[in-house]
């Protein structure tokens, strides 16, 4: 759940509680095979519940056609993005109409959109899965450390959670990215520092129920170091779940970024999807360049729908409940 | 621990959030690169003028002085001048505040009714190909970003219907006397259909989805048919139950949401051209305008801690089940 | 994710404004590449600043541009968007750069030659904050540039002036592009014929003040992308606060639409000798709230923006005295002669009401200085008056029937815009008049073809694009290299592309459209790859390896 952009998850607070109790009554294995066990299964419950679920499909579909794409982009592109194209009389081609040559047309400054489509699609996804990475890594070690440990370090932990939930998302990421410089990799750094709070906060619940339970507690009767407890032991179980929100993350990443650019804080030597409508939008020809606009906005859209099909998809390894429901 | 214990401790914790939040604010806009002179340099600024200024603005003192100062100016409620507009921060902010507030909060209403709605719609079909439309229409809305879903909105009803203006919030030259002509003229909530709509499309996914879910699992509780059996019609039971149990992860998330959109004003305000805080907070950041882009930022800040507290007291206000921990 | 970061890099460079083309290597072959030997150290990377491409696309994309044509000299140029602001900080006042791009806006009071010839390139300027930034030194230079400043005879002045842009032109301390041509968009069924002025285009004050509207119309709605900042004259920094603030406030002089100055509220402004002048103003005008103006005004207010205006008090420099001879004569007396004073100081400094601002600040609370108040309702003297402002809806100003002058049209409402395409889509909704402010080239020829109320008012900018160098850094601090830069520079092409026409190629940086001052014989750099690498290569210059070095020691 990433509130700040229009609250993410479908997971609300309530839903996580039963996931928990639900999770209760698969627990019974002994402490030390649930590690290789539960990674198994994991792996295994993936597998099946994409096998029968056609959005999670689709969603793996279109991601795989956006990656292929942004990784050979630039060995198939048509033009070069940035290169100002001519036509025969050797005037600069402005807000040319699709032709064969430009298949997506062409800018206001005569480059080609088709080109610029593909290379934006490198930055959605290097921004959306570094982020999403970054937060979740960070959300996890937190939430586990908090739920772990609880009392004092729970304290701090939480209280730094709640003011990262405190700082409004989108200005505090352009205030931040002023500050920083527009650089691809702040906008990263920016957005992974918010992102994280989410994860953080599910991941504490997760583990504060799976504290109580035995094979918890039989690790530390044979002594296990509480490194040991909570990243062999807890961790296995709660992964599925940072999954689901590293999906999530995915998608409010590429928002956020595509929003940036929008706003005009991108950086300036990255063509992304964001930063093509932003130049669509000031160049004025939103109002009749559908070439140049259309193709950007639906990308944006179609990418973060298809890490949605799939963070729903997921929803069911967490929640078994929900695989029987449809 | 009881209730009022507990929310004894959350006063305290708000305010160590608060606390945390406005020391953010201060380390964030005190080490930014560029300096608040800038602007005026290129018109005849000499080095000397220069350092004046900076004096004059405080900005020469060691930087816990400036801190004290800053927090004792916020706490007497003096936000400071603007830079850029030579007025002070809070007189500007004041009329923008209320211009974001009633955009984004039709915005949310407008998105929780509509959401509720054919959330319990959608929960009602299940299993149907309605209900499966319902689902990918709400997550298309949900995956678009709100300037990409207001540019949209803006060349079907704007460019190519003609039925609502592209952008403002009244039309030019419209004259406004008093409160009530300022926010509730026909020409004001003109302006504010398509701003509004854009938010609410955007907003909307999670109480649709929420709702759905809700409603899903009340239809498969026994008790309906119980119900059934003594006679009460599927319908009014289901919006009753639907009602109870939807109420409290609604209501939760709609202060956390409520929150959020605030940042959210950056984009719609952007794209149609509203004078809210939203825009404001873009240029004073690009103009350094210190002042302003701080007072901006604590009061969207202020709101979403606000909210947050207010979804925390909500939630176990309407939750039984909760502990004080 | 070890994918991703490769991706990444290959993104930088497909996607990057970095341009590091490698056609260059083959082009450059033709000046020789004849290996290390006699050379010096290879030319280090020079950065080139520019601005972001939504701040002003056109010196983004020429930035661009100008990088691929030095690259075939055989340079490492690193193209570096940066936000305005950060443009001013780092290059214009902490003069930190190797060159960046800029736009000198063609302002009216920038009409008068003095700032190109002094402000801008006179020795004594080269501080940091000045406007001298690219430490341009020259003795002979220095000369003419004073020499200017004294000359009160006109054609005198006029030689001094292109004597400066001569050997401005030899030594290319910044290289002039191009003069954009100020297209606006206006209603022109609700004003068939606008008035406007070169360097301002609609923004001008004559444009409010004497267009006549068509029948049945009685207001100008002038749209511009942003709000003004304030009305307090003492502030004044910003250019649109300018022009809003002389509608308001009455100066005792105006620049004509030939960039003259002229009396305005002045009725006479003669010189008596080299440093005196004995200004009359006129005897019937009233102050917006009904008081008299008096000549005790005009003396307040020039020793009240003296004293505590950043900004005017800057022009009010010269004025060693002023001084009220009778009741409607004002005489200055100035330290040394000064031939901008009529066009910079008379025709920028508001004329203020005396029996408002001696309270300032000392009645007030909050308030420290003059320049930090709010002046929520502007009173002056100006041939409109201040009715309303909702900051960021709009501004209402009212003609103010008393003046000597009265404004064509009952009502001025400026309306500011998030951005350009907010205003171009309200004119098209017939919601505003006139755009002060030049929108894209497409956008332009789309408003003028395609949509049947708009016409565009197109007039030539003195302003100039221009790319500066600091003169003091290696290797710029080299002329000759430096005309070999300027040479490269594909001008026409800058024009062609990326002004999509609109705008002249030009060598001097007081434009042609400025005639009396401009100088048409200036030695022209621009256009001429291959003689700039022949140029290089004589200075000495050798490329190896692709790369240009310096001349062996």
């Amino acid at each position: 759940m990433e509130p700040s952009l229009g609250d993410g998850g479908d997971l609300t607070v309530a839903e996580l509680d039963r996931n928990a109790e639900t999770l209760d009554a698969t627990d019974q294995a002994s402490a030390r095979s649930r590690l290789i066990e539960s990674g198994k299964r994991t792996g295994s419950m993936l597998v099946d519940v994409f096998r029968d679920d056609r959005m999670g499909q689709a969603g793996l579909a279109i991601l795989l056609v956006f990656a292929l794409t942004g990784l050979f982009a630039p060995l198939v592109v048509p033009h070069e993005p940035t290169e100002i194209n001519r036509g025969d009389d050797g005037t600069t081609l402005r807000l040319d109409a699709p032709s064969a040559e430009h298949p997506l047309g062409t800018t206001n400054m005569g480059r080609d959109v088709l080109s610029q489509l593909m290379v934006g699609a490198r930055v959605s996804l290097i921004v959306g899965f570094l982020a999403a990475f970054m937060a979740v890594t960070i959300g996890v070690n937190v939430g586990l450390i908090s739920g772990y440990y609880g009392g004092w370090v729970d304290d701090l932990l939480m209280r730094i959670t709640d003011i990262a939930y405190g700082l409004p998302f989108l200005p505090f990421v352009i205030v931040l990215v002023f500050l920083m410089g527009p650089s691809l990799l702040s906008i990263i750094i920016v957005i992974a520092l918010l992102l994280w709070r989410s994860t953080a906060r599910v991941i504490r619940s997760q583990v504060l129920s799976h504290k109580q339970r035995p094979y918890v507690e039989s690790a530390q009767a044979v002594g296990a170091s509480n490194l040991r407890i909570m990243y062999r032991h807890i961790l296995p179980n709660v992964l599925p779940l940072a999954f689901l929100y590293g999906a999530f993350s995915v998608a409010w990443a590429v928002i956020a970024e595509a929003s940036i650019a929008f706003l005009g804080f991108g950086d300036p030597a990255m063509m992304s999807w964001g930063q093509m409508l932003f130049e669509a939008y000031t160049a004025d020809a939103i109002r009749f360049a559908w070439w140049w606009v259309v193709p950007p906005g639906v990308s944006i859209m179609i990418m973060v729908m298809s890490v949605f099909f799939i963070g729903r998809t997921l929803e069911r390894v967490t929640n078994p409940e929900l695989r029987h429901a449809e | 621990m009881g209730l009022r214990e507990y929310i004894v401790r959350r006063i305290f914790q708000l305010l160590v959030t608060y606390w945390a939040f406005l020391t953010i604010i201060f380390v964030l806009f005190r080490v930014a690169p560029g300096d608040p002179t800038s602007m005026f340099v290129m018109d005849g600024l000499t080095g000397e003028q220069r350092e004046r200024e900076i004096a004059r603005l405080g900005l020469d003192q060691p930087l816990h002085v400036q801190y004290v100062e800053y927090i004792t100016q916020l706490l007497s409620g003096n936000f400071g001048t603007s830079f850029r507009y030579s007025e002070p921060v809070w007189d500007v902010l004041v009329v923008k505040f209320w211009n974001t507030i009633l955009l984004m909060g039709t915005a949310l209403i407008v998105a929780y009714i509509l959401g509720i709605t054919f959330g319990a719609l959608l929960g009602w079909y299940r299993g149907k190909k309605v209900e499966k439309v319902g689902i990918v229409a709400g997550l298309v809305a949900r995956s678009s970003p709100e300037f990409w879903t207001g540019i949209v909105l803006l060349s079907i009803f704007a460019f190519w219907l003609g039925w609502f203006p592209s952008g403002g919030m009244r039309s030019v030259g419209a004259e406004i006397g008093s409160f009530g002509e300022r926010y509730f003229s026909a020409d004001f909530v003109y302006h504010m259909v398509l701003p509004v709509l854009a938010g609410a499309i955007y907003y909307m996914a999670t109480p649709l989805l929420l709702m759905r879910n809700t409603m899903m699992d009340i239809l498969k509780a026994d008790f309906i048919e119980v119900k059934k059996a003594e006679g009460l019609p599927e319908r009014r039971i289901l919006y009753r139950h639907a009602a109870r149990n939807s109420i409290l992860p609604i209501v939760t998330v709609a202060a956390i949401v409520s929150g959020t959109a605030i940042g959210g004003s950056l984009i719609i305000e952007t794209v149609f051209n509203w004078p809210g805080m939203g825009r404001e907070m873009i240029e004073s950041v690009t103009y350094n305008d210190y002042p302003m882009a701080m007072g901006t930022f604590f009061l969207m800040g202020s709101v979403v801690i606000f909210m947050n507290f207010i979804a925390d007291l909500a939630y176990v206000y309407l939750d039984p089940r909760v502990q004080y921990d | 994710m070890g994918a991703d970061n490769k991706s990444r890099r290959d993104v930088l460079q497909i996607a990057g404004g970095t341009a590091s083309v490698g056609v260059i290597a083959g082009l450059a072959g033709c000046m020789g590449d004849s290996g290390t030997e006699g050379a010096g150290e290879p030319i280090d990377t020079i950065e080139l600043i520019v601005t972001t491409a939504d701040y002003d696309p056109v010196r983004y994309e020429f930035g661009q541009l100008i990088a691929e044509h030095w690259e075939e000299l055989g340079l490492d140029v690193e193209v570096n968007p940066m936000a305005w602001n950060q443009i001013v900080d780092t290059a214009m006042d902490g003069q930190d750069f190797d060159t960046f791009t800029l736009n000198w806006a063609g302002r009216a009071e920038r009409l008068d030659p003095d700032v190109f010839c002094y402000d801008l390139h006179h020795s004594s300027q080269t501080d940091e904050g000045q406007r001298n930034n690219v430490n341009y030194v020259s003795e002979e230079y220095d000369e003419y540039a004073e020499a200017q400043r004294r000359a009160l005879d006109e054609d005198e002045r006029q030689e001094a002036v292109h004597r400066c842009q001569e050997i401005f032109a030899e030594d290319q301390p910044r290289t002039p592009i191009a003069n954009q041509t100020q297209a606006m968009p206006y209603h022109a069924e609700r004003f068939d014929e606008v008035v406007t002025m070169m360097g301002e285009g609609l923004m001008s004050f004559w444009t409010a003040v004497e267009t006549v509207p068509a029948d049945g119309v009685d207001t100008l709605r002038l749209g511009y992308p942003s709000d003004v900042n304030n009305l307090n004259p003492n502030d004044g920094s910003a250019t649109h606060d300018q022009q809003t603030m002389r509608l308001i406030y009455d100066r005792l002089a105006r620049i004509d639409q030939d960039g003259f100055p002229e009396p305005w509220l002045a009725t006479e402004i003669e010189a008596v000798d080299e440093t005196t002048y004995e200004v009359t103003i006129r005897d019937d005008q009233q102050w917006h709230d009904g008081e008299d103006l008096t000549i005790d005004d005009v003396v307040f207010s020039f020793e009240y923006l003296d004293e505590h205006s950043p900004v005017l008090g800057a022009v009010t420099d010269p004025i060693e005295s002023v001084e009220a001879i009778d009741d409607w004569t004002v005489e200055f007396v100035l330290e040394e002669p000064y031939a901008p004073f009529e066009a910079v100081t008379l025709g920028q400094v508001f004329i203020i009401p005396q029996h408002i601002w001696e309270d300032v600040p000392d009645e007030l609370d909050d308030v420290e200085r003059p320049a930090d108040w709010e002046n929520p309702e502007p009173v002056g003297s100006g041939p409109f008056e201040f009715v309303e402002w909702r900051r960021d809806e709009e501004m209402r100003l009212e003609a103010f029937d008393d003046h000597f002058s009265p404004p064509e049209v009952d009502e001025l409402i400026k309306v500011p815009g998030a951005d350009v395409s907010g205003l171009v889509r309200l004119l098209e909704d017939e919601e505003i008049d006139m755009i002060g402010w030049v929108p894209g080239p497409d956008t332009v020829n789309r408003l003028d073809d395609d949509v049947d109320h708009v016409d565009i008012s197109a007039v030539d900018d003195p302003g100039w694009y221009h790319i500066n160098y600091h003169n003091e850094r290696e290797p710029f601090t080299d002329p000759e290299f430096r005309r070999a830069l300027a040479d490269a520079i594909p001008k026409q092409d800058i024009v062609d592309v990326v002004l999509d026409g609109m705008g002249t190629v030009t060598h001097s940086p007081i434009a042609e459209v400025n005639e009396f001052w401009h100088n048409p014989d200036v030695t022209e750099y621009g256009d001429d790859l291959g003689g700039a690498q022949q140029r290089l290569e004589e200075a000495g210059y050798v490329l190896a390896d692709g790369r240009l070095h310096y001349p062996e020691e």
